[in-house]
């Protein structure tokens, strides 16, 4: 909402500088977004008078003139313009004023040995426009001395507000007006139109099909009218906010439209054809609105038809077919009302933006019509002259619109005290709210206030409480602090835990889009249609990803191809598929394990680097290797030699691996890379530890075996055959060696592992320790077939 | 004898190394040793001299032995200061490498919100980025037609067979309603998480991240609102004189409603807190609007509180003067070892 200044002070008596209407429109909840100050480059500059031109003695192309600064001392100022003359009005810079298209202070000149006290400027100089062919010529009527911007009418600056959508009533400047007038910045001027009283019955009628689209419409037809331009004022006025002059009949709508926030429409009555009626469209009909774009309507949207043709979308904007232009000589003006959400859909649908419909569908007062047909009668009338009909009131087919009940709210003290948390009266309350037109009755406990027309966003007890104290002003209210609740110790968070240790563990932590291309999707098993997005940003972000890899490959690759190899990457957050969302941890490593070094070989990434990634993670938030299982293979996109799936009995937990070499070809990766992924969500929560099992300080027994084995078996059964044996006395089991070659059965392989014995009570005996020897090597034979490597 | 002695003394001490060293105590003091000899010499002697020579011979073998061991300590020294030498290394050799990890900027930031509210009692809640109108919006006291949808710029989902359509959530406070529904009061929550609006361009990503502060309880007041925001953005900023102003704004879920700017300089190209005339908004706030408490079964005659909620990528940039927002999302190693964190604090 933009409006200038001078345009505010029509509505408001008030002596405030710009500085503090601006600082009292923030505190009033109206944002300021810019201000736009055109005298600001003028700064300086004033009208003189030359008083006498000469020729320049030195140079037959300049002109030496006396000018008239006002100061009652001529100057004498050397001209090269062609147009300087005697008796000419001008735009003048005195020495020292600053040149706005240089940004140069004007210094005291010597042109062809003549002094030169000063500059007689063109409009480019002043960058008002391009004409540089000369200097400015000014009215006649200016007095010398004047400051400059004043005399072009340019001391009006622009203040351009952010209204929220609450506050339809400052979609015009009489309601900003209001407001600041309630804040006590100046009193609101009364508003100087007078009733309209017509002098013959309209010729059109007007008949409203469904009263719920449009409980209200007035028209009145002016005849013999001249269409010509606005005042100068309203012109600038107009201009300044950045919208055209069209012609005065439709500069009166859209001039009232911010001025009252009380959008008008004028038809040019000849081209109507008969009475108007305000129906529904059927669907189809096709309507060129003043925009020049031709619209389908869809079925139902509310529209005006005279005969048969659609004139107008009523709310939203009105038709090229019967627009006012130079030659109309009779309008047919109409103010009505429109339903607001029936204006939302009609707007989104055609998606036109017009100032009416974003009065309309945030809410226009209801008792603004009378207002609208007075104060556009009388524009009309003054600036177009002609004869105005009584005003005549449309008929409503199903019988007129309920009147709504009047709202009346209830605001007890103690909820203004409670919600406010500030000491204020219910004396102070009631006065605020008056200042803002509410009719307030005051009671010992509470009051009950009923806001005024245009304060339809006023439902409830706390949007009293905030008109209070939003004319208390926020920042007067005084900051309290929370009260103290008791604390309990919490567990850190898993996600948080697992982003820490992947970060540990020199994974770098990034933050990737959750929508990826429908193609990449279905590489990584996306199928769910639910999850394609109906207005992607582009097809590259079309559907929610059912995996954080693609996003991790993408990134390896453009690591890759600005030079930066070995890509150790995680993101914690949500993949999404038929079921819902699942919180991830999913990351990858490419390339090699690390930069070349002098002593430490360059390796490949292999899946034991993600393995250990995956188990780094369920080691974090308390899961021990025994307590879940690790199986060959993993999801269709993982190498499926090079893969494997973590779960709990049937629990799936992660996966992790090599990607599948044709994945990486569809990628374009020519590189290594490993990834896994961990289901954060399937986790337990990480518990606080409370007392702490006794530490034996009994040492620790080694004992080694080779087991030679079906080269097929999976190492880690004979890991759990042994763990299984006894659980409290063998404390860990780490294979120390495998080997396959000649020395060996070679559909064989030997299994070479260390056994730690943990002593609980005492040190163990030979024969105890033997025994236990003698357990491992039967039970790993009978769960194996494992032999021991002679 | 003493020039034999002498003759000995001077072979221990011409000896090189601890091998030569050791010959020579066997040539001298061994089972045939030439000392040795002598002291098998005594028998022969008269009994009369027998005494006086072998104390002479014992002394004698004493004073080697003892040169011997001095000689062995020397060359002892000797050898190690060697092997000492020998065995130096380029210490400025670099040490094996070690990848150094990150976090990412925005959950830095996420991590020290959480952290400081947690001193105050506020939990943790979470809720599904894929959602429905009725959580995003409706709940949420914005009906259907309600002018602050279109702001939003949802991204919307195909339609399903009934026509429904699911959308992404557009703010963190679908989490209030989620938690209201489910929780009674009081209630401390904090809601981090990921939003999303149809809308990328310089300042805008499609995809960002909140978080949602939430407090209900008995005779929570627009005071106790102000001085937990104040409060939270000079410990956050770690600026004791920030300036702070609130202006009443618009959210259909609170009323009243407000937003909070911070005085900051721009004339520099960047922008800094603490001094200057300009201000940035960074909060918007206010009181829980008694419809929502009422769309979650919370008598708004009992319990009230508020809310506030702010863009956290946004506040990353601003503390840790990240420049471009787009670069947050682009994954470049070199990008994330640079503004990355380190998981053991610090930088």
């Amino acid at each position: 909402m933009k409006f200038t200044v001078s345009w505010l002070k029509d509505h408001l008596d008030t002596s405030a500088t710009l500085t503090e209407i601006c600082d009292k429109l923030v505190s009033l909840g109206l944002e300021v977004e810019g201000i736009i100050d055109p005298a600001q480059k003028l700064n300086g500059f004033i009208v003189a008078h030359v008083v006498e031109r000469t020729q320049h003695p030195n140079a037959d192309r300049l002109s030496l003139c006396q000018i008239d600064d006002g100061s009652g001392t001529l100057l004498q100022v050397v001209c090269g313009a062609a147009n300087v003359r005697q008796g000419l009005k001008i735009a003048f810079a005195r020495e020292g004023t600053v040149i706005p298209s240089t940004g140069i202070a004007l210094k005291k000149g010597v042109i062809r040995e003549i002094e030169s006290n000063g500059m007689i400027c063109s409009a480019r100089e002043l960058m008002l426009g391009d004409d540089h062919e000369g200097i400015m010529e000014l009215d006649e009527s200016l007095t010398a001395g004047t400051d400059l911007a004043q005399a072009l009418g340019m001391d009006d600056p622009v203040i351009e507000l952010s209204i929220t959508p609450n506050r339809s009533d400052c979609f015009s400047v009489r309601g900003i007006a209001r407001d600041l007038a309630a804040l006590g910045v100046g009193k609101l001027r009364p508003l100087t139109y007078k009733p309209h009283i017509g002098k013959f019955d309209s010729p059109i009628k007007v008949v409203i099909e469904n009263s719920h689209a449009c409980p209200e419409f007035r028209g009145v037809y002016i005849r013999n009218v001249k269409n010509c331009t606005a005042p100068d004022i309203v012109k600038r006025r107009l201009d300044a906010i950045g919208q055209r002059s069209i012609n005065a009949l439709v500069d009166v709508t859209n001039y009232l439209t911010v001025d009252l926030g009380r959008p008008l429409h004028v038809f040019d009555a000849k081209k109507l054809k008969g009475d108007l009626l305000v129906t529904q469209a059927v669907g189809g009909e096709t309507f060129k609105a003043l925009n020049d774009k031709e619209y389908t309507l869809a079925k139902g949207m509310t529209v005006i038809k005279d005969g048969d043709a659609v004139i107008s979308l009523g709310a939203i904007m009105g038709g090229e077919s019967t627009s006012a232009d130079q030659d109309t000589t009779d309008v047919f003006l109409e103010c009505a009302l429109w339903d607001p959400i029936l204006v939302t859909h009609a707007g989104r649908d055609l998606q036109i933006l017009s100032d009416a419909r974003t009065r309309f569908e945030r809410g226009v007062d209801p008792q603004s019509v009378q207002l609208g047909i007075d104060a556009g009668v009388q524009l009309i009338l003054d600036w177009c002259g002609g004869e105005a009909s009584h005003v005549t009131v449309a008929n409503h087919n199903q019988g007129k619109p309920k009147k709504a009940p009047e709202t009346r709210i209830t605001l007890t003290l103690h909820k203004l005290l409670s919600l406010s948390g500030f000491d204020v009266t219910l004396g102070t309350a009631s006065d605020i709210l008056t200042r803002l037109g509410f009719t307030v009755e005051i009671g010992k406990t509470e009051l009950v206030a009923t806001p005024p027309s245009y304060r339809m966003d006023i439902e409830g007890a706390a949007d009293l409480v905030e008109e209070i104290l939003r004319i208390i002003g926020y920042d007067n209210i005084p900051a309290m602090p929370l009260p103290q609740i008791g604390l309990k110790p919490k567990p850190p968070r898993k996600a948080d835990v697992i982003r820490y240790t992947l970060a540990g563990r020199g994974l770098n932590e990034c933050q990737t889009w959750a929508f990826i291309s429908e193609e990449k999707s279905t590489w990584f098993g996306g199928q769910s249609p639910a999850l394609v997005l109906e207005n992607p940003i582009s097809i590259e972000m079309k559907v929610m990803r059912p995996s954080i890899l693609p996003n991790m490959l993408d990134a390896a690759l453009k690591n890759h191809n600005r030079d930066s190899q070995n890509s150790k990457l995680f993101e914690i957050a949500s993949q999404f598929n038929a079921g819902g969302q699942q919180l991830m941890a999913t990351g990858i490593r490419s390339h090699n394990t690390h930069d070349r070094h002098w002593q430490s070989n360059q390796r490949a990434v292999t899946v034991f680097d993600v393995k250990a990634d995956a188990q780094s993670i369920l080691s974090a938030v308390g899961l021990s290797d025994q307590s879940y299982q690790v199986d060959q293979g993993a999801l269709p996109y993982y190498h499926p030699g090079r893969s494997g799936t973590i779960r709990q009995g049937n629990r799936m937990l992660g996966y992790f691996g090599e990607i599948h070499p044709r994945i990486l070809k569809q990628f374009g990766i020519d590189f290594s890379v490993v990834g896994f992924e961990i289901f954060i969500d399937i986790l337990p929560e990480i518990k606080l530890k409370k007392a702490i099992a006794n530490f034996s300080n009994l040492q620790s027994v080694y004992r080694d075996f080779a087991f030679v084995v079906d080269r097929n078996l999976p190492a880690d059964k004979i890991v759990s055959s042994i763990l299984k044996i006894d659980k409290k006395l063998i404390s860990a089991v780490e294979i120390f060696d495998v080997y396959m070659g000649d020395k060996i059965d070679p559909a064989m392989k030997s299994i070479a592992v260390q056994v730690r014995i943990d002593p609980i009570k005492a040190t163990l005996t030979d024969a105890e320790i033997h025994d236990l020897s003698d357990k491992i090597m039967s039970q790993v034979a009978k769960n194996t077939g494992g032999k021991i490597r002679e | 004898m003493s020039n034999q002695l002498y003759q000995w003394q001077s072979e221990i001490q011409g000896t090189q190394s601890i091998r030569d060293l050791e010959d020579l105590r066997v040539t001298l003091l061994g089972k045939t040793g030439e000392i040795t000899s002598l002291l098998k010499t005594l028998g022969t002697i008269p009994a009369d001299q027998r005494k006086e020579k072998g104390a002479e011979i014992n002394h004698l073998k004493q004073i080697v032995a003892d040169a011997i061991d001095l000689k062995r300590e020397q060359l002892g020294e000797l050898e190690l200061s060697q092997r000492l030498i020998h065995e130096k290394v380029d210490v400025t050799l670099s040490s094996d490498p070690e990848a150094k990890g990150s976090i990412h900027p925005i959950s830095q930031v996420f991590n020290e919100i959480v952290t400081y509210f947690a001193h105050f009692g506020f939990e943790i809640e979470t809720g599904p980025e894929v959602e429905d109108e009725d959580h995003n919006f409706t709940a949420l006291n914005m009906p259907d037609h309600h002018p602050a949808r279109q702001s939003h710029d949802t991204f919307y989902f195909m339609p399903d067979e009934s026509g429904i359509k699911k959308l992404l959530r557009t703010h963190t406070s679908t989490v209030q309603i989620r938690t209201m529904q489910q929780k009674k009061p009081p209630l401390r929550i904090l809601a981090p998480g990921r939003v999303y609006r149809c809308d990328y361009d310089a300042t805008h990503t499609p995809m960002f991240h909140q978080i949602e502060g939430l407090v209900i309880d008995k005779g929570i007041n627009f005071g106790h609102l102000k001085s937990t925001v104040i409060e939270f953005c000079k410990y956050f900023f770690e600026i004791e004189n920030l300036k702070i102003r609130f202006r009443p704004s618009f959210f259909p879920f609170t009323e009243p409603s407000a937003e909070m700017d911070i005085g900051c300089d721009r004339s520099g190209g960047g922008i800094k807190f603490g001094s200057g005339d300009d201000w940035l908004e960074v909060f918007g706030c206010g009181m829980v609007h008694p419809n929502v408490l009422k769309n979650c079964g919370i008598d708004s005659d009992e319990y009230q509180g508020f809310a506030f909620g702010f863009g956290v990528d946004r506040f990353a940039m601003l503390k840790y003067g990240i420049p471009d927002l787009r670069s947050m999302f682009e994954s470049d190693n070199r990008w994330l070892g640079h503004y990355g964190f380190s998981p053991f604090g610090g930088r």
